[in-house]
Formats: structure tokens, sequence, C-alpha cells
């Protein structure tokens, strides 16, 4: 399965979570995780701009070892103007989602595109505090429900930026099949 | 038209030529000119691409609609390749603009009066104007920037040019006027050019279009807003009623007194004595030594748009219409920023500080 990811996943998951790298985390289960190039730019504009708000040395430990760039320059565009609402690595990263149907899932915090690839495509896409759910559910020994709850509230106290956050119900059981 | 024909239209339409594109798409010139004629297809890459160099919105290059590119069309000379950069960049805020406001159902429409469109105005249409706008005689840059809003439907960017030779631009779109102040200037410079830049909204601006307003013009358009904008702000008959009462003598400490009493600059108030022949460009005493451009930095800051831009770009991104990255790019700001900044209309707005809203964190 793969997780393509996207800048604000990125920074949620790598700046925001200042205790436990979920990268880390994350490649310990048989996920691969992909970014498109636009984002790996979008991240790298980041680091040269905003140094402090950043994580360098997190993100260079990861790229690309464990999380692949992929190389957008021949994508389609069948459903760009569809996709007019989204803009650069998230638009990038639905494209992709589209090339690649099956077993590919964007993961992103954007409202809009989780929005567009609902109603445009009938496409679910997972939210990062959904990432902690899975992470307690698949291997309970690797992290515990207190441990998904801690570091959630750890995330929205470093500026965790997501949508609906109070909404997400830790407890709540993740069904994978939505995503077939 | 296909994708091939609106690369070249709107390659050409913003002023590009193939091998300068071509340079920054890093491909050869022949490519360009393969794309234009549809023997080649080109990638999504690098359409976006495209899309970005040449600052028109991605979604023109796939939809039937065009976009409205025209540079400046009546604007004085030559116009340089910084300052076609920055209209772009104002086409884009006027597209971005119109985009959320059409989804959050704010109505953008031009509210104010069309019949002085391409006549001279009077003193006496002036006097009605500012009663249309409900504005004093003596006004100042903050309160004919808010009557604007408030009675007409003009938003105002004051923000700061990157082309420190432009006093400010007005685009026309679908019958909304959008003005761009620059405020790199002086705020009385600012509030000469607003005035500059209504004139051109009542008098010039008939179809969609953009005007572009540069220091020392001397166009017969630039001209004719420039004198209605001196006696806008400063009515004739009060400058009279001044100098015959309190200020009889024409010298440098009376024309500053006269400039700071109706908000203008010393150049505003020398403009206004030499149209009434009280002065002339030759004596010294016309001489500014006002600094006209600041040294400023032209980075832009939330609070430089309008709240109304704020908050439907605000509203957009909350209903989940645009991306959090797109919302960045309408405020020309990163990722971090903007959800910093949203976060922060997100509390003013549950604790109902208005004043959080309108003048918060620019990080």
């Amino acid at each position: 399965m793969v997780l393509i990811l996207d800048c604000t996943v990125l920074i949620n998951c790598i700046d925001k979570c200042l205790s436990v790298d979920l990268i880390d985390s994350l490649i310990a289960y048989p996920f691969e995780l992909h970014i498109v190039e636009t984002v790996n730019k979008e991240y790298l504009y980041g680091l040269n701009h905003y140094p402090k708000k950043a994580n360098a040395s997190r993100y260079h430990k990861h790229v690309p070892s464990h999380i692949k760039v992929i190389d957008e320059s021949n994508f389609p565009f069948d459903n760009v103007a569809k996709l007019s609402n989204l803009h650069a690595g998230e638009f990038m990263s639905a494209i992709y989602k589209l090339k690649m149907p099956g077993e590919y899932i964007i993961c992103t915090d954007d409202k809009a595109v989780h929005l567009t690839m609902q109603r445009q495509f009938s496409f679910k896409c997972l939210w990062t505090s959904d990432l902690l759910v899975l992470l307690y559910q698949h291997v309970p020994s690797f992290i515990n429900n207190t441990e998904v709850v801690s570091l959630f509230e750890e995330m929205k106290n470093n500026g965790f930026i997501g949508f609906d956050s109070n909404k997400i119900n830790l407890n709540s059981t993740y069904n994978f099949n939505n995503f077939f | 038209m296909n994708i091939a024909e609106k690369i070249k239209f709107y390659r050409e339409g913003m002023g590009y030529k193939k091998a300068e594109l071509a340079r920054q798409l890093e491909i050869s010139p022949a490519m360009i000119t393969y794309y234009e004629q549809g023997k080649r297809q080109p990638s999504l890459k690098i359409v976006t691409l495209i899309a970005e160099i040449i600052k028109v919105p991605l979604e023109y290059f796939f939809i039937e609609k065009e976009y409205t590119c025209q540079i400046a069309s009546r604007s004085m000379g030559k116009i340089s390749k910084e300052e076609k950069k920055e209209v772009a960049d104002f086409q884009l805020i006027v597209d971005n603009f119109l985009n959320v406001a059409g989804s959050n159902k704010v109505d953008l429409a031009y509210t104010g009066p069309k019949e002085y469109l391409e006549h001279e105005i009077s003193d006496q249409a002036i006097g009605s104007i500012k009663i249309s706008l409900g504005l004093p005689e003596i006004l100042d840059y903050e309160s004919l920037s808010e009557a604007l809003w408030r009675h007409w439907k003009i938003p105002i960017f004051h923000i700061p040019f990157k082309s420190q030779q432009l006093s400010g631009i007005t685009i026309k779109r679908d019958n909304t006027y959008i003005i761009f102040i620059n405020k790199g200037h002086t705020l009385e410079r600012n509030f000469f050019s607003l005035a500059h830049e209504l004139g051109h909204v009542l008098m010039h601006l008939k179809d969609d279009d953009c005007i572009i307003s540069r220091l020392s013009s001397r166009h017969p358009l630039e001209k004719q807003a420039s004198n209605f904008a001196r006696r806008f702000i400063v009515p004739t008959v009060f400058l009279h009623e001044k100098l015959q009462n309190d200020l009889p003598a024409i010298n440098r400490e009376n024309i500053q007194a006269l400039a700071k009493s109706f908000n203008v600059s010393y150049a505003c108030m020398v403009y206004n004595l030499e149209k009434m022949k009280l002065i002339t460009y030759t004596n010294p005493i016309s001489k500014s030594d006002e600094l006209i451009n600041m040294h400023y930095e032209e980075i832009w800051k939330y609070q430089d748009f309008p709240v109304i831009y704020l908050m439907c770009v605000f509203h957009a991104w909350y209903k989940g219409e645009i991306s959090i990255s797109k919302a960045a790019l309408y405020f020309f700001s990163d990722l971090q920023s903007t959800s910093e900044y949203f976060r922060l209309i997100k509390n003013a707005i549950a604790n109902n500080n208005e004043e959080k809203l309108q003048y918060g964190s620019d990080t």
C-alpha cells in the first residue's frame, strides 16, 4: 500500500510532533511513502526560507531512503479542470492518485483535497489524525491508545495544521476497505 | 481554443518571447513552437510551469473562458518587464478575489456612478460625488479608502509595489473595480494616488482593462485623472478661502502648512497653486524636498489586503473550497504562515475580537 503524502502532512508528521518521528513509526508498517516532486520542492523551499519552522535533519533522514520522490514530469492532464481548486503540491498529489488508482491513498490534512477527491472521483483521503489511529490499530504493541492521544495533543499544541480534528474519535475503528 | 493555441495566446498576451519562456522552462525555443503548433503534447508539469511563469491561473488553459490579460493598454509609453510582472501579480489577485468572492456570495459589483465616463468632471460634480460617498469636503486617505468600499464596493489593496515608479493600478473586470495603491510611497502621496485612480474609475475605465499610473506621467488620461484628483482632495473654494484669510504669502512654510491642512503632499499643493496661477514651476520654492520613493520592503503583509479579501479567502478555505496552499498563494505567502494567520482569524472570530481580525500577526 502506498501513502501519498503532501506538504501539510510532512509538516505535521515531521515538524509538529517533536517527541516521536511519525515517519519512523510509519516505516515500520507495510506502507510505501511517496511524495511528488512539487511537494518535495515545496518542503525544500520551506527549509531554505523558514529554517526555524521546518525540521531539516528529520526530512533529510527520510528522503529518499524512506520517502520516495515521484517524477511528475509526464503526468497526464485529463482531469485537471476538476482539480482547479487545488494548487501545486496538493494538485500534483491528486493527479498522482488519479494516475495510480487502487492501493494508493492520499494522506493530507487539506480539506479541499478531501472534498474534491470525494465529490469528483469518489476517492477517500486520509487525515493525519487517521494515520495515528492506523498506527494504533495495526500494531497495538507499538503504540497504545494513550500514546496516540498524547501524540495527537502534542501535534495540536505545536500548531497542527488540520481540520475537524475535534471530530476525530481516536477510539473509532478505521476501515481500510473504504479506500478501494 | 485548444491548449496549444492557449499557450501561444497567453504567452504573447503577457509579453513573453519564446526564447525567454524556453530559458525559464529549461527547454529549447523550438519545443515551445512545437507546443504552440500542436505538434508536441506538453505534459501537465510543463503546462503548470508555463502557467506559473506567465502568471495565468492553470485552469484557464483547460476551460472555455479566457483569462483577461491585457496589460495596461492605456498607459503611457513602453511598459517595463518589471511593471508587467507587477500587473500580472495584481491580475492574479483580482482573479483570485473574484473566485473566492463568488463562492462566498460576496457581491463585488461596482455601485458608483457611470455618467462621468469619457467626460470631464466639474467642481460641482465633485461635490455630488463626495455627498454620494458620504465624505466631508476635506478628507484623508483612510476616509476615502473606507468610503469607496462601503458605498461603491471598490476594494483598495494598499501594498508595497516592486516598481517604485508606479503609484497606483486600477483593474476593471466584469463590472468590478479594484484599486492597488503603492504603500511604499508616503501616505500623502497615497491619498493623491487614490483620488487619481478614482478619476480613472469614473472617467476612463469603460471596458475590462487595466490602467497603470506612474509618477509624473504626461499621458492625457493621466493628466485628466490628476486634474480631477487635485480638485477632489483640495477643493478650490477652500484653498482660496485659506489663502485669503490665513496664509496670504506664498512661501515654503505656508505651502507646507497648506499641504498639512489638506492632508496632501507638498508637491500636490504646489500643483494646485500652479493651476491657480499663484506659482510657477520655475520658482525655486515649487521644488519639493520630500521623499517620493522611500526605501521600503517589498514584502506583502496580511494586513495590506482589504479585510473583505482576507475573509473571503479564509471562508473559502474554511469551507474546503480551496486548498491551504492555494490560500497561501492568494496571499503570496507560505503555507505555514497562512495556516498560522488563519488560526488567528479563527480565534478572533471565536473571541469576537475585530481588532485582532484586522491587524493580526503577520508572521
